[in-house]
């Protein structure tokens, strides 16, 4: 399901860009001094469908029949309970891997914002950051891009916070 | 005779905070002394600076339980960590935050 949704998620996200790139006239802007509360709806639309993604990703591991069970054998026997929550090896393992990668990911994609903040700030580059991106992509089909915004908050809230 | 040993931080969460405010310190000084200052290119830093001190630790975790040993305890000494409403809180002053800045 995992895998399913991540490939989902990327297909979407390279739609996304693929399309962004192929439009010329995308209201979209490099400047980072826009204004502090942006004035459209749709912003705090988004932002607050993200939040709700995010913690629904917190809630629906509790629909899984294998938390179902932990929950009710918590109820009877929460010795048996705390043994059977003991992840295994392998799984453990993926789970560590899988950490590593998402924050080696998170420390390039923001070593590479400031770069581009860097080179549009001092114009020193042709590099964009990524914020530039997602403006544009928010400009141009906002509601393919609060999706995937939710679908990462939904990711987010469902692996790191599943406890 | 040895003396008393020093004291040492035993909590995780602490571990995680001085490494980021050193990263973050050197990096941040080295962009400012070598480039100006520029809020949007160091707050950039150093948010990649807390990535870095994760991932280091994620790397750190993932060593300690291939090799059969106990994984980095985060529970023990860090409550804030395990608090519900660490996770939400974060997530919300983060997006303010992103979008005070970046918005």
């Amino acid at each position: 399901m995992l895998a399913l949704a991540l490939a989902l998620w990327l297909a979407l996200g390279a739609a996304t860009i693929q399309t962004v790139l192929q439009v010329r006239d995308v209201t979209c802007f490099d400047d980072s001094r826009a204004p502090v509360w942006p004035a459209e709806w749709r912003y705090y639309a988004m932002a607050i469908t993200c939040y709700l993604a995010f913690v629904a990703g917190r809630l629906t591991p509790g629909l899984r029949f294998y938390a179902r069970e932990i929950r009710a054998l918590r109820k009877t026997n929460p010795a048996a309970a705390a043994a059977r929550e003991h992840v295994p090896g392998k799984a453990a393992i993926a789970a560590q891997a899988g950490l590593m990668l998402l924050f080696g990911l998170f420390t390039l994609a923001l070593a590479y914002e400031a770069l581009g903040l860097y080179q549009l700030d001092f114009g020193a580059g042709s590099l964009h950051p990524i914020t530039t991106y997602t403006r544009c992509a928010i400009a141009m089909d906002p509601v393919r891009a609060t999706f995937v915004a939710a679908s990462i908050s939904y990711l987010l809230g469902h692996w790191l916070w599943w406890r | 005779m040895t003396g008393p040993r020093k004291r040492r931080p035993r909590s995780l969460l602490a571990w995680a905070l001085v490494s980021w405010l050193c990263v973050g310190a050197i990096v941040s000084l080295s962009l400012a002394l070598r480039f100006g200052f520029d809020p949007y290119v160091l707050t950039s830093a150093v948010a990649a600076c807390l990535a870095f001190v994760l991932f280091a630790f994620a790397v750190a975790d993932l060593a300690l339980v291939c090799t059969g040993r106990d994984p980095l305890n985060i529970d023990d000494p860090a409550p804030i960590l395990r608090s519900r409403w660490t996770m939400p809180l974060t997530a919300a002053g983060a997006m303010v935050l992103a979008g005070l800045w970046w918005g």
